[in-house]
């Protein structure tokens, strides 16, 4: 996992520069479909549409890994009772869970795209921005359980430390923060975030409609729970469900 | 605010997962006009075979996936190695990345690179899913 985080520091920055400071400049290549394929060009001395071959894998491998997440959040959610679809058979095959999540996420996302391809709603500017307002959203809260974790549970066992500890999460909270206030009301429209906003409420009145009274400790949650609550004996404090949500996630997300 | 924090974050990011694979897809299509010179109308039917042959493989899971994952991540790198490797002789700066500087002077530089920060997080999407690949990857039997 290290050698993968470093191995994506540097090729972003090698991208970045060799992308950045060639033919045609960054001005135009800031808004390109394909920003690499003008140095595949020039490089191989191929056509544009051969060079676009050499993209076609990363683009499809990129969302490709995307579904892989999506159907292990929603298998998550689900299975602490924070999803509205109770997945038939679940008992008798448990993988059902994951396959239909992993077929809602793809459903959604196929809707999505054709709203964007047939109706013109949303552009793919649009959605990118969603994604990452989204994105930033979760990054911010999982650095501040990181802090809550780090101050609280110190001693709790984890696979990965942090280098830069509580410090790189303030940092990062900062930079995300001001990040999402520049996707919020530094672009050109506001649609992605009224997107994200209505999604917002409508799930927020779900679940104080329906999921706040169905919602459970999954196994992982409860194992987490375990773990956590005799470390916390010593200090005799009652740990909240939010956290618990957080530490089981940080098993695998910090 | 209790669970309910956690309950914002998990739909957060499933709102990030799902419009990332959206927001790849589309431009997967477009690609896919241009390589094969058809018609863009088209473009809808290759949403289809990509999730298709994702939900496919996903589905097989063990092996299979983690195979395909590696195949695609290997194939991945060796591009970009190349990439960078052999388009490093043509890289100037001054030619190609100041201009951009010198023409903005109208104050609104600090500005238009705030107004940049989202395209820069390309570079964090989705890493926060690496520990459980990590840890799914050593245990496929």
């Amino acid at each position: 996992m290290t050698a993968c985080m470093i191995f994506l520091f540097f090729s972003a920055i090698a991208v970045y520069f060799t992308v950045s400071c060639q033919h045609p400049g960054v001005e135009e290549l800031s808004g390109a479909l394909l920003p690499l394929n003008y140095g595949f060009s020039r490089a191989f001395g191929i056509s544009y549409q051969a060079a676009t071959w050499l993209t076609l894998p990363a683009v499809y491998g990129t969302a490709f890994g995307f579904m892989y997440d999506y159907s292990r959040q929603l298998t998550a959610m689900s299975k602490s009772g924070l999803m509205p679809l109770k997945v038939p058979f679940q008992d008798r095959f448990p993988d059902a869970v994951l396959y239909a999540y992993l077929l809602l996420g793809s459903l959604l996302g196929f809707v999505v795209m054709l709203f964007v391809y047939y109706l013109h709603l949303l552009t793919i500017r649009d959605l990118f921005l969603i994604c990452i307002l989204g994105g930033y959203l979760v990054y911010i809260c999982v650095l501040i359980s990181y802090i809550i974790f780090q101050t609280r549970y110190s001693s709790l066992h984890r696979e990965f430390r942090s280098p830069f500890g509580i410090s790189g999460a303030v940092v990062g909270i900062l930079i995300f923060s001001v990040s999402f206030f520049s996707a919020v009301a530094l672009q050109k429209d506001t649609v992605s975030s009224v997107f994200l906003a209505i999604v917002l409420i409508i799930v927020s009145i779900y679940y104080f409609v329906y999921a706040r009274y169905h919602q459970k400790f999954s196994d992982d949650e409860q194992k987490a729970l375990f773990s956590a609550y005799i470390i916390n004996g010593k200090h005799g404090t009652i740990i909240p469900k939010y956290e618990v949500v957080y530490l089981t996630r940080s098993s695998y997300s910090i | 605010m209790g669970p309910y924090f956690g309950f914002v974050v998990g739909y957060c990011e499933a709102v990030l997962n799902i419009m990332y694979v959206a927001s790849s897809v589309i431009p997967f299509g477009q690609m896919l006009t241009i390589v094969t010179a058809l018609p863009s109308s088209y473009e809808p039917l290759y949403w289809l075979f990509f999730f298709a042959t994702s939900l496919y493989i996903h589905a097989q899971r063990g092996r299979l996936f983690w195979g395909v994952n590696a195949a695609i991540a290997i194939i991945s790198i060796i591009i970009l190695v190349l990439y960078v490797l052999s388009t490093l002789q043509y890289v100037d700066i001054n030619q190609y990345a100041l201009p951009y500087k010198r023409e903005v002077s109208t104050g609104n530089q600090v500005m238009a690179a705030f107004a940049g920060l989202p395209v820069s997080s390309w570079f964090y999407v989705g890493v926060e899913m690496l520990p459980l690949a990590a840890f799914e990857s050593n245990r496929v039997s």
